[in-house]
């Protein structure tokens, strides 16, 4: 394994890695390489493909749904030569992943042996709760199971089997502890969420944080967000009182969770010590205001900081990452080169970093594509949609299109770095619904931050 | 020419045209019900407090009084006559006509004037097939029940109006609308690739047919983001066209027994209606919202500056394929 020999990477490779006889290209890729984010093009755009390649065979002989899905479309793997073949690819649409007939742990169980390129094995799940089953299949699947905030009221679930997991949360890991210009081998990791929850944040932040001691990791509140608090959370529809004490609760554990955020930052700025934070925008923010209304400032300069999921924070004013990176800078001391905002998608295994230009730099083993209203492919520098070909996925084919607005860079314009890289202006597509469990929190303190914006 | 002709001529049979649109639909349907009886018991069941249909609580509008003396038209040519569940010679439709300026403006305004009312007054659902008196005093219907409507008040003002009717394929915001408002209809849908059967009426105006499409209101489609119809609008540029493969039939009326064959999905599908009703119901509210802060002539403008119509099949293809996974 690769790395800088610390304790920290260590661990990521005991937990997350995988033994070097396994290795496919795109093992090679994660495993192998020791800065994902400065290889030669010519080497990322040859090993991509044939990383894709490999994935796109091993789909097409594994699972009976993309099989007859690139039936449909008269496709055959060996129909992609060279990277412009990449447009064939049978796609699906995120929403795809929600399409099961019926929140029933058995319908999903069957709906998702259909879809699955891996076995799941035989259902022995004898419980009726949905969130119990979803326990079940992580376990069966020895990966990680994970739910969107179903802002229709209608979740999406995203399966990873072991393989899938092991190289997402490698990558992952490998990639934020990078960011930082010297990493201790013991600092602390900071998310204010909660980790006991399926909800793909937490249940990410809450996984990939493992590889912190026991001691060191902390979270804004351990109270569980289940699928019906979820639920209740996004379509804001508290119907009886049970409801409303429910989600007052929450407000108040957030709202209490932030003082103890903030007394564990004057904590570790007391010390000295470092910290890796981790969080959305607005829960980062809305502690940083209150920092500030209590004339907090520290100097947290030998920590990190980076922010994902969404980046609404008012409803009628934009903060744009440059002005978020100021804040961070003045109340919690950490530089701008070590706030690094991410872009993901619980359908992605892989991220996009912001650059010092706030430009997003994806990971090399991810082709991106936009395209337009009719799934046609468009350029590079032109406004679409998102969609991708990944190859680490395995228990499922990962070839999506998503709801996301985006225009993309063959050179960074920022950084002067070679692209991909995705404008940080990125947005939905007109008609394609909310998304992403940073905005389903959000709703709980919206009225605290109508207040601010009221005043500002 | 013999009654029967008429009968015929007035499209009052279901007839080969007729079998071809139903005809791929009605056994698909079956099959589905035979191969998931729990899908229909579901259906049946599902949304509870879904509503049965979106009759308003209050009309919107007044049905004015019939006075002797008032103009209509009174020809028994084709496309002016009276036409099963479409009489232009009920008094409250010779009476609403008069009101809207039948005789009194052009073809064209009288046109634009009536297209406007049944398209923002009459609110579309899912519900049983009516006459077009009887979707004037409910206040709600179908595209069917809106088309009889809107040719009935065409007619009675002297412009000669058909029914125009195929198997549609929808863009992907109808499709979330209405298709994926319920698991049975969505099968459906994605195993036949389109759905069963709408209706836009074609008025003839200097000798041209017109497509006018009444079906949907205003509120119901800024929270899709598409722009609405307009009269002499033909939708199947903008959001919904013939399905590829089907065919299209252009009736001067509704045949026998349509209000028995399409009254039977909701006697047998009671949950799938009101899951569809709830979905069109919330998108209204949505859309109400909407126009409080920006008008209905505004938000259109904007919207078709924008606008291209998504009619991405990856989504219909994989469901497509996830569904004869099943079979």
């Amino acid at each position: 394994m690769v790395g800088n020999g610390g304790v920290l990477y260590k661990r990521n490779a005991e937990l997350f890695g995988r033994p070097r006889d396994q290795w496919t290209t795109v093992d090679s890729m994660i495993y192998g390489w020791s800065d994902y984010f400065k290889q030669k093009k010519e080497v990322v755009e040859k090993t991509r493909f044939k990383a894709i390649k490999e994935s796109l065979e091993f789909h097409y002989d594994n699972s009976r749904f993309y099989n007859r899905l690139c039936k449909e479309y008269d496709f055959k793997p060996g129909d992609v030569k060279s990277l412009r073949d990449f447009v064939k690819v049978p796609m699906l649409p995120d929403t795809f992943f929600k399409e099961y007939p019926a929140e029933k742990p058995s319908e999903i169980y069957s709906w998702l042996s259909k879809i699955s390129t891996v076995g799941l094995g035989s259902y022995n799940y004898s419980g009726k709760s949905l969130q119990g089953f979803l326990r079940w299949a992580e376990t069966r699947l020895e990966g990680m199971v994970n739910h969107s905030s179903g802002t229709t009221g209608h979740f999406s679930f995203m399966f990873r089997d072991k393989i899938t997991y092991q190289r997402f949360y490698f990558s992952i890991v490998k990639t934020l502890l990078d960011v930082a210009p010297t990493i201790t081998d013991d600092p602390h990791y900071v998310y204010p969420g909660s980790p006991n929850t399926f909800l793909t944040l937490g249940r990410w932040l809450g996984e990939g944080g493992r590889i912190f001691s026991d001691s060191k990791r902390h979270f804004l509140t351990d109270r569980e967000i289940n699928m019906d608090i979820a639920r209740l959370m996004s379509t804001g529809d508290a119907r009886g009182f049970k409801d409303k004490l429910i989600l007052l609760a929450l407000k108040k554990a957030m709202l209490k969770g932030e003082d103890k955020m903030i007394s564990l930052f004057e904590e570790i700025n007391k010390k000295g010590e470092q910290a890796v934070i981790i969080g959305p925008p607005f829960q980062i923010y809305s502690i940083m205001l209150k920092m500030k209304k209590l004339g907090v400032r520290l100097d947290m300069n030998n920590s990190v900081l980076f922010t994902g999921g969404g980046w609404k924070i008012f409803e009628h004013r934009k903060i744009s990452e440059e002005e978020f990176a100021k804040i961070v800078e003045e109340t919690l001391g950490i530089r701008p080169k070590c706030y690094v905002d991410i872009y993901g998608m619980s359908e992605m295994n892989g991220i996009a970093l912001s650059c010092e230009g706030r430009y997003k730099h994806l990971h090399p083993w991810i082709h991106p594509m936009v395209m337009d209203e009719n799934e046609g492919i468009l350029g590079f520098d032109e406004w679409g949609r998102f969609a991708f070909l990944d190859p680490i996925a395995n228990s499922y084919p990962g070839y999506i299109i998503t709801g996301d607005r985006v225009k993309i860079y063959d050179e960074c314009p920022g950084c002067g770095r070679p692209g991909p890289v995705i404008d940080s202006d990125i947005s939905r597509m007109t008609g394609a619904e909310a998304k992403g469990c940073a905005d389903l929190m959000r709703s709980l303190m919206a009225e605290e931050f109508k207040k601010v914006e009221t005043v500002e | 020419m013999t009654k029967i002709g008429e009968l015929k001529e007035k499209g009052y049979f279901i007839d080969v045209d007729w079998i071809r649109i139903l005809g791929r639909a009605l056994p698909s349907l079956v099959f589905i019900a035979l191969r998931y009886p729990r899908l229909i018991k579901n259906a049946n069941r599902a949304c509870p407090d879904g509503p049965q249909n979106l009759k308003p609580e209050k009309l919107p509008y007044k049905i004015p009084k019939y006075k002797d003396g008032m103009k209509f038209c009174r020809s028994k040519k084709r496309y002016l006559r009276q036409t099963h569940l479409c009489n232009p010679l009920d008094k409250e439709i010779i009476a609403l006509g008069n009101s809207l300026g039948a005789f009194q403006k052009s073809d064209w305004e009288y046109g634009e004037t009536i297209f406007k009312f049944v398209n923002e007054s009459i609110r579309v659902d899912f519900s049983p097939i009516k006459s077009a008196l009887k979707t004037l005093y409910a206040g709600h219907g179908t595209c069917v029940d809106k088309m009889s409507l809107f040719i009935a008040l065409c007619r009675m003002g002297g412009i000669p109006a058909r029914y125009k009717l195929y198997s549609p394929e929808i863009v992907e915001e109808g499709y979330n609308l209405y298709m994926a408002a319920d698991p049975l209809i969505k099968k459906w849908y994605d195993a036949l690739g389109f759905f069963v059967i709408h209706g836009s009426a074609e008025v003839k105006i200097k000798g041209e047919w017109v497509v006018c499409d009444v079906s949907g209101d205003p509120y119901h489609f800024p929270a899709l983001n598409l722009p609405f119809m307009r009269f002499g609008e033909d939708p199947s540029d903008k959001y919904l066209r013939a399905a590829e493969g089907t065919g299209v039939i252009r009736p001067e009326g509704l045949p026998f027994g349509i209000k028995f064959i399409a009254g039977l999905p909701f006697k047998f599908f009671g949950g799938t209606g009101r899951a569809i009703n709830s979905s069109v119901k919330a998108n209204y509210e949505k859309g109400k919202k909407i126009f409080e802060k920006i008008s209905i002539d505004e938000y259109d403008r904007n919207i078709r500056k924008t606008y291209k119509p998504k009619w991405a099949s990856s989504g219909k293809r994989a469901s497509k394929v996830l569904a004869e996974l099943d079979d």
